[in-house]
């Protein structure tokens, strides 16, 4: 693993929908890097384009122009299936919404993405065990969504973007339909992810919940209007925290 | 995605949602069920009339009585005339060259006692030519003689099912006495076992002779068949046209379009018999066919609905790596399970229903490897024709749109 190792680079990228006098222009010519082990919380009112461009990071949707290059990758001219591949191995995402399948146990909502993945079948749920230990969530593995609590849900979806061992982890407001508590909880494991070495881009509304990251990027109307490094990250740029990335 | 894991996937969809499976289920299995039946009664009826054929001999003509020109409406009427008589019988017997024995039957059911045995069934009034003519023969003790037939002899012999449902198994019928519609006959003898029929087995009738039949026991003098046996086969066209025209002559009628009765040899028995049986497969085929068509479409209907609802599950499988064409797998496989599992169950459905209709019907059994293996083609290719379209619909769905979808 190298130091700075820039993980995503996105230049002058442009998402625009529909045509003529429904034309929407979600993401005006946003240019942006991200280093590997870097923790982001991306931030602006809704509508500013800040879902869509991580939709674009992970790979979910084209760019109208610009260029992406993921680890890299460039990623913005690819098919398909490429790009599932892509989301498949490098990504991981967490959703406000969970998005867990209904009556399917923990451990086989954690397995999922295995299941499309080129990577041996085997010791599926051995995997899956270990990663629901890393949340916290092993003694629950067999019960199926409805029968878990919001922020238990919450870490199967980590524990099922883990799966795949990824680079990056895109989360989506995660902690939007929790309460506090287990908002923090949520936190703490990404706290945690981060400094294992994850690299994380999480949008979010509260600012406290952006605090637990090292940069925060401001949209609106599509443009980056400020992007700050937070308490956190000019600490862990003193203490060389992103550099080494592998830091306990 | 394995094929193994997208059959389960497809089990716990369906399994989820009971009902709405059960039906959608329905239009398949009755079609796959009519098609086993329809295969297995167009080779066991033709199987039993063929068989029928070869066991009566082939020099055999029936006289039946008729209504007059219109076949259709002959057939229709065919027995209940009142046009053939006994002189008839006998005069084709006398005057026939080509002829060597004429069997005249008149029969009717009705309640026959003995002891606490009360049944109900078929009383064949005939002639001691019918041994012969029907190549059916007395296993123990004798047939109805000439002399019982002049002297209107209260003597029955019996079909066999007719000893086991009038006996007590082991009790020896000979010469005990039954009641036929509250008249006492004496048994003279027991028919052997003559097997499956098409419409009513011999075996179920009891004998006695023409003469008492028609005037002791139901006061009737018309005949409801002649059967003829001729006495070389290559003379069956020239005994036809004879018959034809002794009987024409002996009722007055001029044109032989307006014939009150039909003669029909073998072959023409086989072709009615094989007309009906077709006739029925036919329709059955056409149950099928539609039954298979509207299953189809209640697949399709049904995934359709199963796509829509599961939209955002379909992007999060997106999202997590699935590509198109493991969403397209997903859903041909829940397709292809709920039309096979349908075509099993009508699988099961027809060979009961062609079992039960052999019973009734009298022919064997028949349930050949080829149907099963065409019901259960058939319910596959449906389950992937009428399985397409959703798929295709699901795999097409864009990740972000599915995952926002409500």
């Amino acid at each position: 693993m190298q130091n700075k190792n820039t993980i995503i680079e996105i230049d002058n990228i442009t998402k625009t929908y529909g045509a003529g006098a429904t034309l929407v222009e979600a993401v005006r010519g946003i240019s942006l890097k991200i280093q590997e082990g870097e923790f982001v919380a991306i931030m602006g009112p809704s509508g500013s384009g800040k879902s869509t461009l991580l939709h674009l990071l992970g790979g979910l949707d084209q760019a109208t122009s610009g260029q992406y290059i993921l680890d890299g990758v460039a990623v913005n001219n690819m098919d398909d299936d490429s790009l599932a591949e892509v989301r498949n191995e490098k990504i991981g995402f967490v959703f406000q919404q969970f998005n867990l399948l209904a009556r399917t146990s923990a451990i086989d909502n954690v397995t999922l993405p295995l299941t499309y993945g080129s990577g041996s079948k085997k010791d599926l749920r051995q995997q899956a065990i270990q990663v629901l230990k890393d949340v916290g969530l092993e003694e629950r593995a067999h019960h199926k969504p409805n029968e878990l609590s919001g922020g238990q849900q919450q870490r199967v979806a980590i524990a099922r973007a883990l799966i795949n061992n990824p680079s990056i982890i895109l989360a989506d407001e995660p902690t939007g339909n929790l309460d506090t508590k287990s908002g923090d909880e949520i936190m703490t494991i990404f706290d945690r992810l981060n400094d294992e070495g994850k690299t994380i881009i999480l949008i979010t509304h509260e600012r406290y919940i952006a605090e637990h990251t090292q940069r925060i990027i401001y949209l609106q109307d599509g443009n980056i209007i400020e992007d700050e490094a937070t308490a956190n990250g000019k600490n862990a740029a003193k203490t060389g925290h992103i550099q080494s990335g592998e830091q306990e | 995605m394995n094929v193994i894991q997208n059959i389960k996937t497809a089990l716990k969809g369906i399994a989820v949602n009971k009902m709405r499976s059960g039906l959608t289920m329905l239009g398949i299995m009755i079609g796959v069920g009519a098609v086993i039946a329809m295969v297995s009664i167009g080779s066991g009826a033709s199987s039993s009339v063929t068989s029928r054929i070869q066991s009566l001999g082939s020099n055999l003509l029936m006289v039946m009585p008729g209504m007059g020109g219109n076949q259709a409406g002959a057939r229709q009427a065919m027995g209940t005339a009142t046009t053939l008589t006994n002189e008839d019988a006998q005069a084709v017997e006398d005057e026939v060259p080509t002829v060597k024995f004429v069997s005249p039957q008149f029969s009717s059911s009705t309640q026959v006692v003995y002891s606490n045995q009360n049944i109900n069934t078929q009383i064949t009034g005939v002639t001691s030519e019918y041994e012969e003519v029907h190549n059916f023969h007395v296993e123990f003790g004798q047939f109805i003689s000439s002399g019982d037939e002049t002297g209107q002899s209260r003597v029955a012999v019996l079909g066999q099912n007719a000893v086991a449902d009038l006996f007590e198994s082991g009790e020896d019928p000979i010469s005990k006495t039954i009641k036929i519609k509250n008249i006492p006959f004496k048994v003279v003898g027991v028919m052997e076992l003559k097997g499956e029929a098409a419409m009513q087995s011999p075996d179920d009738s009891i004998f006695i002779p023409l003469s008492t039949a028609q005037n002791r026991v139901f006061g009737e003098d018309r005949l409801q068949s002649i059967y003829v046996q001729v006495k070389n086969e290559e003379e069956m066209d020239l005994a036809s046209d004879q018959i034809e025209a002794l009987l024409l002559n002996r009722h007055n009628i001029g044109d032989s379009s307006e014939a009150d009765f039909r003669i029909m040899n073998q072959a023409d028995i086989l072709s009615t018999v094989t007309e009906v049986t077709s006739t029925l497969s036919l329709l059955l085929g056409g149950i099928a066919a539609i039954s298979l068509i509207v299953g189809g479409i209640g697949v399709m209907n049904i995934m359709l609905v199963s796509v829509t609802e599961r939209t955002r599950e379909i992007g999060l499988r997106k999202a997590v790596g699935a590509k198109s064409k493991d969403i397209l797998g997903q859903f041909l496989i829940e397709s292809l399970v709920l039309s096979l599992i349908g075509g099993i169950l009508g699988l099961i459905l027809g060979i009961i229903g062609s079992l039960i209709l052999s019973m009734v019907g009298g022919w064997p059994f028949v349930v050949t490897i080829s149907s099963v293996l065409l019901a259960t083609i058939f319910s596959a290719a449906i389950g992937i024709f009428f399985g397409i379209y959703p798929a295709r619909r699901a795999s097409r769905l864009n990740p972000i749109e599915a995952l926002r979808y409500e």
